[in-house]
């Protein structure tokens, strides 16, 4: 399921027009449950693009502000989410470019709390370093692809229409991607199903 | 890149890698972030927004030009009037009756004639005063 669908899509596309609608006769109120909708989708592509919190806030902030001066641009007619991560993407590859971070960056490892089992602990230190290399390992475009589809749940068509792809192409990424970080983490499933 | 029709639709979603992946991936915005930085989004929408309503200062001029082009011009023709003087009044003082004199003998011979007076005067009322007799 899309990270912004839950209702059908053509209700989101109706809901999405009319308040698209409102805030163009001046309501700016009536963009707020935009903002609340698409926040954390929004802030999961600007993190995975720019790898830190609050570059990915100010990201996030700016994207709501440059979508709501274009609004006037925005079909009304098809669904407000892949046009909005469209400008976070794109704003998010000139911000990264401006701070000069390199792709690789992204991978802010938030590693668990140590326990009590010293032996536990440096075998999910390891785990976790494995899957960060491997991560690291894959080109920028499929590593992104990946994390956007398994872990955010972006659909092929959202990625696709955020990157500037087919989708088509996208899916083939994506199965690259896997296939690469399949082979380089298949010792640890043995551990991860023992959890 | 195969072409029997595998990459037309989404493949399954991969829980080992979901896991894997997930472990050392920064977790979604907590709930009190999010609300935060929503609000701060907000704020930013409301400012644009009032921003954007409020007339620019070209329209503002608009707005006041015709205002604007009255008072001037009826500054310059009061500037006009008071430097040069109206054109519907005489510039000189008015001249003294050359009369005078002899009207003042001629009231002073019929003091109590209100009616002489009035007419010398050039008391142009409508209104009769009383008839009396000298």
């Amino acid at each position: 399921m899309s990270p912004t669908e839950g209702a059908g899509p053509r209700d989101h596309i109706a809901a999405d027009a009319a308040a698209v609608e409102r805030v163009l006769a001046g309501d700016a109120e009536a963009f707020a449950p935009m903002v609340r909708r698409f926040l954390q989708p929004a802030y999961n592509v600007a993190y995975r693009l720019l790898g830190n919190r609050q570059d990915a806030e100010d990201l996030v902030q700016e994207a709501f502000l440059t979508a709501l001066a274009n609004l006037r641009s925005f079909d009304r007619s098809r669904p407000f989410g892949p046009w909005f991560y469209r400008i976070v993407w794109t704003r998010g590859l000139n911000l990264r470019k401006s701070l000069a971070r390199r792709a690789a960056e992204p991978l802010e490892s938030e590693r668990h709390p140590g326990t009590a089992d010293p032996a536990a602990d440096a075998e999910r230190t390891e785990l976790a370093d494995t899957v960060l290399g491997a991560l690291a390992e894959l080109p920028e475009r499929q590593r992104l692809i990946v994390q956007l589809f398994d872990l955010d749940g972006f659909s092929g068509a959202e990625i696709g229409e955020m990157l500037g792809l087919n989708p088509g192409t996208v899916r083939w990424y994506l199965h690259q991607g896997r296939r690469a970080l399949r082979e380089r983490l298949a010792p640890f499933q043995e551990a991860l199903d023992e959890e | 890149m195969r072409s029997d029709g595998a990459w037309d639709r989404d493949p399954v979603p991969d829980p080992l890698l979901r896991r894997l992946v997930g472990r050392v991936s920064v977790p979604p915005l907590a709930e009190q972030d999010a609300a935060r930085l929503e609000a701060a989004i907000m704020s930013a929408v409301r400012r644009e927004a009032a921003r954007a309503t409020a007339p620019a200062w070209w329209e503002i001029a608009a707005r006041w030009a015709p205002a604007a082009a009255a008072a001037g011009l009826a500054a310059v023709v009061l500037s006009g009037l008071v430097l040069f003087g109206s054109p519907f009044s005489s510039s000189s003082a008015p001249e003294a009756a050359p009369e005078t004199a002899a009207v003042a003998q001629v009231i002073g011979r019929y003091p109590g004639d209100a009616v002489l007076a009035s007419l010398i005067s050039g008391d142009d009322s409508d209104t009769l005063s009383p008839w009396s007799e000298p």
